[in-house]
């Protein structure tokens, strides 16, 4: 037998409980939302960050802060910063790892769903200009390993950080 | 120079080495411990301020000693006063304590028993050390900024055991949770401990800050010169970063004697009370959000967002687009000798804008401060009396918004810009710290009473005055511009040449290794460089003190329960109090 894909599965599901959902409130005056199936669902998927700060000076969370104000509004992009990390789909980590943070990065990062980290910054991409510190940790690789987007800058403009953003959301 | 310390250290003169400093300091050794405490008592009584203690190891120089030096604020006309005292190793390894004279200097025994391992003779209390290097992630015995300490000494010690950190003991106590080191919005790291006192009020907080330590003051000493010093400087601090170049550039320029042209100093000025405005604005914007006055706080987000775009177009190359340049924060326009600018910007635009700005700024939040909800909820939230303030040391805007309206270092050691007896900013700064509103802007009573008299130093204070600093900085660059646009072609910085030759001389102040001291006003008060000089224009160390050393202290008394002053807050009341003083996380963390 030929075996399905699970992606496919899913997709089908997908179909199905979108016409079972328009089905059962069939009014006529109801709006019926298209139904998104396949490729052209992800570019609607919603990215949620966590934020996580691991010695920053403040530069990349003013960043990250300005990308919420009324002028760019991330979140028309259904791109927002949950309270949680186990609501979020993606750590955004600024600063180089301190050791005394160190702890609390591992816990923040087991406490994922799953474990995806974007590393906003040129100190969480490489410990920046700190990197030589005694300060600094050696990077542990349950860190580095999860690292699926590095976004560098010091600090990363708005533009650039919503750029790499959206370039994640439509993978 | 008649002034009291010095006729009170003029009898014993001959005994305590008085070296020359730039004008506006006095530096004294005094070399006996009973004698020093007394003098200190007399500064107390004298009503001189604390502003910074710092300690040096000169084991390997002329003194043989740890050198701690105190440096206050005080007299008639205003001085730095820095009192040195040697403690030799061979004789005691205590650090003579003023904790019990100056409460403001805990937090400065607490660092120093971390970075050098050497204790006040009064005695932490164990929860007290360990504040800066966890002993959850540094080994005990590590003492970063002693001179004989190597890089590799962490990997010697790797196999020593880590403990739990003593500050948790605090929470075994009572009715008591930890909030932090990671926390729900986009913000910097603090572990917060609390305590209630049953139900939903705070009986006291305690703030452990060192979960940011990235161990920046020995990174001067190992990696940086005099001249690029300001590079690391300026990422100390995102928000603060022009204010801390300044200082920085400050503290090397009174080292080596160098005088800066005029026109930087007005640029480096306008600069400041720049960085002072876009982050008042920022400030008040997130207080609005933290008690979900949405309709005010997004406008006031799309002004935020009108002067980083300010930023970003006065900082880009030419040529550039200015929304893909990531330098929003006024960084790298410092240099040791001057300013160095891109380009220079259209004046008039940028005062138009600003003032368009500023006006609607001011507009909004008086707006949302005369809506009654939001003034009773800001209202009595968070109370810091003069008193305390005193006490604590407290400074900058949460020193003025408790009534102690002289706490700004643009009045009491004015320098640069603020020194100019052509510009004349003292008479904008003294005489419109609190604006008075006619009759008609103000129908609420609060409001009245906060701008005029009455600054009860409440989150509501904190705010009315970050409204009158914005229109008071407005004011003040009008004027640089004014000055500015007679004379664009100046030259702004001193040529390499020029620079070098002064820091060529190897002998300062009649005595290798003497330090210089620089100050900034930033936004959230002094910021204090200390820079000790070592051989070919290294740094030997550099001591800097950020103004939220005070301010956390500050936020603690402000947060606990007190009948004396009917301060009785909840715990929901606390996030609407630390947005009002937003104290930093990583300038304290050094």
């Amino acid at each position: 037998m030929k075996k399905t894909k699970i992606s496919t599965i899913l997709s089908l599901l997908r179909e199905n409980i979108g016409m079972m959902l328009l089905r059962k409130r069939s009014y006529s005056s109801f709006v019926h939302y298209p139904v998104i199936a396949g490729k052209e669902r992800s570019k609607y998927r919603s990215v949620i960050l966590r934020h996580l700060d691991c010695g920053s000076c403040q530069g990349c969370e003013l960043a990250l802060l300005r990308l919420e104000n009324p002028v760019i509004d991330i979140l028309q992009y259904n791109i927002k910063a949950e309270a949680s990390p186990r609501h979020a789909y993606f750590l955004a980590m600024t600063g180089p790892i301190t050791r005394n943070s160190l702890e609390a990065a591992e816990a923040t990062v087991t406490a994922m769903p799953v474990e995806a980290i974007i590393a906003v910054g040129d100190c969480a991409v490489d410990g920046g200009m700190f990197k030589s510190s005694y300060a600094i940790a050696p990077r542990p690789n349950a860190i580095s390993e999860r690292v699926v987007l590095e976004i560098p800058g010091c600090p990363p403009s708005p533009l650039v950080l919503e750029q790499k953003l959206l370039e994640i959301k439509a993978k | 120079m008649t002034n009291g310390i010095f006729a009170a250290v003029q009898e014993n003169c001959t005994k305590y080495r008085n070296f020359p400093r730039p004008e506006g300091e006095l530096f004294f050794t005094i070399p006996i411990r009973n004698e020093l405490i007394s003098l200190i008592q007399f500064l107390e009584r004298e009503q001189y301020s604390l502003l910074n203690i710092a300690l040096n190891d000169e084991r390997g120089l002329e003194a043989h000693a740890y050198m701690i030096y105190y440096t206050f604020s005080g007299g008639e006309p205003r001085q730095f006063v820095i009192l040195g005292h040697a403690v030799n190793p061979a004789q005691t390894t205590l650090l003579p304590s003023i904790r019990k004279i100056y409460e403001a200097s805990i937090p400065f025994e607490q660092e120093i028993a971390d970075f050098f391992g050497l204790f006040s003779d009064d005695g932490l209390s164990p929860e007290e050390t360990g504040l800066f290097l966890h002993s959850s992630a540094f080994p005990v015995g590590h003492a970063p900024l002693r001179q004989d300490h190597y890089q590799k000494w962490l990997k010697d010690h790797q196999a020593e055991e880590l403990t739990k950190p003593a500050y948790l003991n605090l929470l075994q106590t009572g009715k008591s949770f930890s909030v932090g080191p990671i926390h729900a919005q986009i913000i910097g790291g603090g572990l917060f401990l609390f305590k209630m006192k049953g139900g939903e009020t705070i009986e006291d907080v305690f703030f452990v800050p060192g979960h940011q330590h990235r161990g920046i003051e020995k990174m001067f000493e190992i990696e940086y010169t005099l001249r690029d010093g300001w590079k690391l400087a300026e990422c100390i601090t995102g928000d603060t970063a022009f204010a801390y170049g300044m200082a920085y550039c400050e503290a090397v320029e009174s080292l080596t004697q160098v005088n800066i042209p005029p026109a930087a100093n007005y640029w480096r000025a306008l600069f400041l009370e720049l960085e002072r405005i876009t982050n008042h604005i920022g400030d008040v914007a997130n207080s609005f959000h933290g008690i979900s006055a949405v309709l005010f706080s997004n406008r006031l987000f799309t002004l935020l967002e009108a002067c980083y775009q300010l930023i970003q177009q006065i900082t880009s190359q030419p040529g550039c687009n200015p929304l893909e340049n990531s330098n929003f924060i006024l960084r790298g326009m410092n240099r040791v000798g001057g300013v160095i600018l891109p380009s220079i910007p259209n004046l008039e635009d940028l005062q138009s804008t600003l003032n368009t700005l500023v006006s609607e700024f001011v507009q909004v939040a008086l707006g949302g401060m005369r809506s009654k909800s939001i003034c009773k909820r800001l209202a009595s939230t968070g109370i810091l009396t003069s008193e305390q303030a005193y006490k604590v040391g407290a400074a900058g805007f949460v020193a003025r918004a408790s009534g102690l309206l002289w706490r700004d270092t643009r009045i009491m050691h004015p320098h640069g810009a603020y020194a100019d007896a052509a510009l004349n900013l003292q008479d904008i700064i003294q005489e419109t710290v609190i604006p008075k509103y006619g009759e008609r802007d103000r129908p609420l009573e609060r409001i009245a009473a906060v701008y005029e008299e009455d600054l009860t130093g409440d989150a509501l204070a904190r705010m009315a005055i970050r409204v009158a600093e914005v229109e008071v900085s407005m004011m003040i660059i009008n004027r640089l511009v004014k000055h500015l646009k007679r004379n664009l072609n100046e030259k702004l910085c001193l040529t390499e040449d020029e620079i070098s030759q002064r820091l060529e001389q190897t002998r300062r102040f009649d005595r290798p290794y003497r330090f210089g001291l620089g100050i900034a006003e930033s936004w959230r008060g002094e910021v204090i460089f200390q820079i000790w000089e070592g051989p070919d224009n290294s740094i030997y160390r550099c001591n800097f003190r950020d103004p939220s050393v005070f301010n956390w202290p500050a936020l603690r008394i402000s947060v606990q329960f007190n009948m004396e002053t009917k301060n009785r807050n909840l715990f929901a009341d606390f996030p609407v109090i630390n947005k009002s003083y937003n104290n930093s996380y990583p300038g304290v963390s050094k």
